[in-house]
């Protein structure tokens, strides 16, 4: 419970970020702080205290309930190669931004902008 | 062939993605004719499994041949193929303008093989994103796709010059929001539900108990896809990424981009959480905030002076019309909303291709640029007043019947949505009337404006587009004019098809 009220408030302070924050740079960190919150939440939904990765052992009937559930884990490793690839484009257009308007922070890109 | 087209919808466009650039590394000439001919085998293989669903019943593929509900599904049904098939088309048509490469709005987009073969590919990866959007039948597989789609989307619209890349980065701050709180919302059906395939959602849907949980997934998936689907008031990316990208993808993202979202939140709202508690209020929201949306849109059109800001409010204003239908959710409603997706795409993407191209050739965007230009290029010019009195919904144009669908829905439902949906429909054709005529009426009536140096060096006006913009806009105009006239043909021989479509929603959300 405690670790979803945990995701819950880094999304929320991702998100306050990216709306609140003057720089580009900034901003963007507080998009990455908000994606990282999504992957607290999916790995710690199929965490179980003393469960182990779901591979057969040596004899016996497996148990279910000795076993955590590995898709959500699994479907991280893509959520976290969309998240690179985003930010990977995003600093590109930073340095973009930068180089043409020789500033990052919203305020006075947009006074350069009218 | 209903065991090969699926995978290859999908594939191909990806496939091409990569393989563009390298082979533009190497040439330029093949480099155009093999994208042409690769989109044009993408369009064919949608209009085969469009025509195969509508003979022979919806098609279901897994991929890789595992089954669902563990393996990912792709779907095929009326609805999925019809978008599959315009979002396909639309891709031709900007391909076709990728050609063009002076355009002001983007320096140089095509200066160097290189860099027309990666926007070709960008395009490509684009287009791969949205089929798989429209097809897939898997949630997760779907955000997966929605990034795809939205990264290949900010790359385009970063090509062009300066501000692009502003307009790219606040599109890109916005969509992974919208993407990370569809994340997060799935996250919360997965952990109700156990699963991530649609089908099987609907089925264990009923059985969850209604708790604070579920509202939460419904109203997280809801925003998500709302941000992409650009309803009011969470339209804020919209205008500069439409007026800053370059105009061969202009054409194509707001004629598409925010359509295939609508889509997506018709698929999950409208058909597997439409029986929760939570997703019939959410129904019920979006139909105001479509009023809203279609209102606030219109009137903001009304107040720019610009041609290209024009057409993006009047896109917000399209896209709340849009929602209501999904909103509504009954077999007309949906029937509405999906031709409006069409003949808005349509009509659109022939505006947007016009006015990009001619921002470009007559040196800028305002109102009075357009002075004189219907002497000038009467074609273009008459294609473009076609796609604008769609726009405002003069028959026999495709627009016409959207609306008349659009509105014969809020009758039937009745009620105070129903009637604010209504007076909303009404007044926004009386807005578009009035912005679209201030255009249409520079263009025809008004003598060009004073151009000195032109006359100064005694050279006679080029055209004002050049063929690869010029074809496009009037192939679409003639597509708007023929899903106009063909409207009720279409109604009779397709709609059932989707009526039953709807019908398999109702029954299956009790």
């Amino acid at each position: 419970m405690t670790t979803y009220a945990f995701a819950a408030a880094l999304f929320t302070i991702g998100l306050a970020g990216m709306a609140l924050l003057p720089n580009l740079l900034r901003k963007l960190l507080a998009m990455n702080v908000m994606q990282v919150a999504v992957i607290v939440f999916f790995v710690s939904l199929a965490f179980k205290d003393g469960a182990t990765v779901p591979i057969l052992g040596e004899g016996g009937a497996p148990v279910a309930a000795e076993f955590m559930n590995p898709l959500p884990h699994t479907l991280m490793l893509t959520a976290i190669v969309v998240s690179v690839s985003t930010t990977g484009l995003a600093l590109g257009l930073l340095v973009r931004i930068r180089s043409r308007f020789e500033t990052l922070n919203e305020r006075r890109l947009l006074d350069k902008l009218r | 062939m209903r065991d090969v087209l699926p995978g290859l919808l999908v594939a191909l466009p990806l496939l091409g993605a990569a393989l563009i650039p390298l082979l533009a590394a190497l040439s330029r000439r093949p480099t155009r004719a093999a994208a042409l001919a690769l989109h044009a085998a993408i369009l064919a293989a949608a209009l085969g499994l469009f025509g195969s669903a509508a003979a022979d019943g919806p098609i279901r593929y897994a991929v890789g041949g595992w089954p669902g509900p563990w393996g990912i599904e792709l779907w095929f049904d009326g609805l999925s193929t019809l978008i599959a098939v315009l979002v396909a088309g639309m891709a031709c048509f900007a391909s076709f303008a990728q050609t063009f490469g002076a355009d002001r709005n983007g320096a140089a987009p095509a200066s160097t093989p290189l860099r027309e073969g990666l926007l070709r590919g960008a395009l490509l990866l684009l287009v791969g994103g949205l089929l798989g959007i429209v097809a897939t039948r898997d949630v997760f597989n779907l955000f997966v796709f929605l990034e795809i789609s939205s990264l290949a989307a900010y790359t385009l619209v970063a090509s062009g010059e300066g501000r692009g890349a502003v307009a790219a980065f606040r599109y890109l701050l916005a969509g992974t929001a919208a993407g990370s709180l569809y994340l997060f919302g799935v996250g919360f059906l997965y952990a109700l539900t156990g699963t991530l395939n649609m089908d099987d959602l609907a089925a264990r849907l009923p059985s969850v108990e209604a708790d604070a949980a579920l509202t939460v997934a419904v109203v997280l998936i809801a925003v998500g896809l709302s941000i992409k689907a650009a309803l009011f008031p969470l339209h804020g990316w919209l205008p500069d990424t439409y007026v800053y990208t370059p105009t061969p993808a202009a054409g194509f993202i707001a004629a598409v981009m925010a359509k295939v979202s609508a889509y997506a939140l018709l698929r999950l709202l409208g058909e597997v959480l439409a029986g929760t508690e939570a997703g019939a209020v959410v129904l019920e929201v979006m139909i105001w905030l479509g009023v809203a949306g279609v209102v606030a849109g219109g009137a903001l059109a009304v107040a720019q002076r610009a041609v290209t800001r024009m057409l993006a409010w009047s896109s917000i204003s399209a896209m709340g019309m849009i929602l209501i239908g999904v909103g509504m959710g009954s077999a007309l409603a949906i029937t509405g909303a999906l031709f409006h997706m069409a003949a808005h795409a349509l009509a659109k993407g022939c505006l947007f291709f016009g006015a990009g191209g001619i921002r470009s050739f007559e040196d800028g965007d305002e109102v009075g640029r357009w002075a004189g230009l219907g002497s000038r290029a009467p074609w273009t010019l008459a294609a473009l007043t076609v796609a604008a009195l769609s726009m405002i919904g003069i028959p026999p144009t495709a627009g016409f019947f959207s609306k008349y669908y659009l509105l014969s829905a809020s009758v039937e439902a009745g009620g105070p949505a129903g009637i604010a949906a209504f007076a909303a429909i009404i007044l926004s054709s009386l807005l578009a009337t009035v912005y679209f005529l201030r255009v249409l009426e520079a263009a025809w009536f008004r003598a060009p404006a004073e151009a000195p140096d032109r006359a100064a060096s005694a050279e006679p006006p080029g055209p004002v587009l050049p063929l690869p913009l010029a074809a496009p806009v009037v192939g679409l105009a003639v597509l708007v004019l023929l899903t106009g006239i063909f409207a009720h043909p279409f109604e009779r021989h397709v709609l059932p098809d989707w009526e039953s479509g709807a019908a398999r929603i109702a029954a299956e959300a009790p």
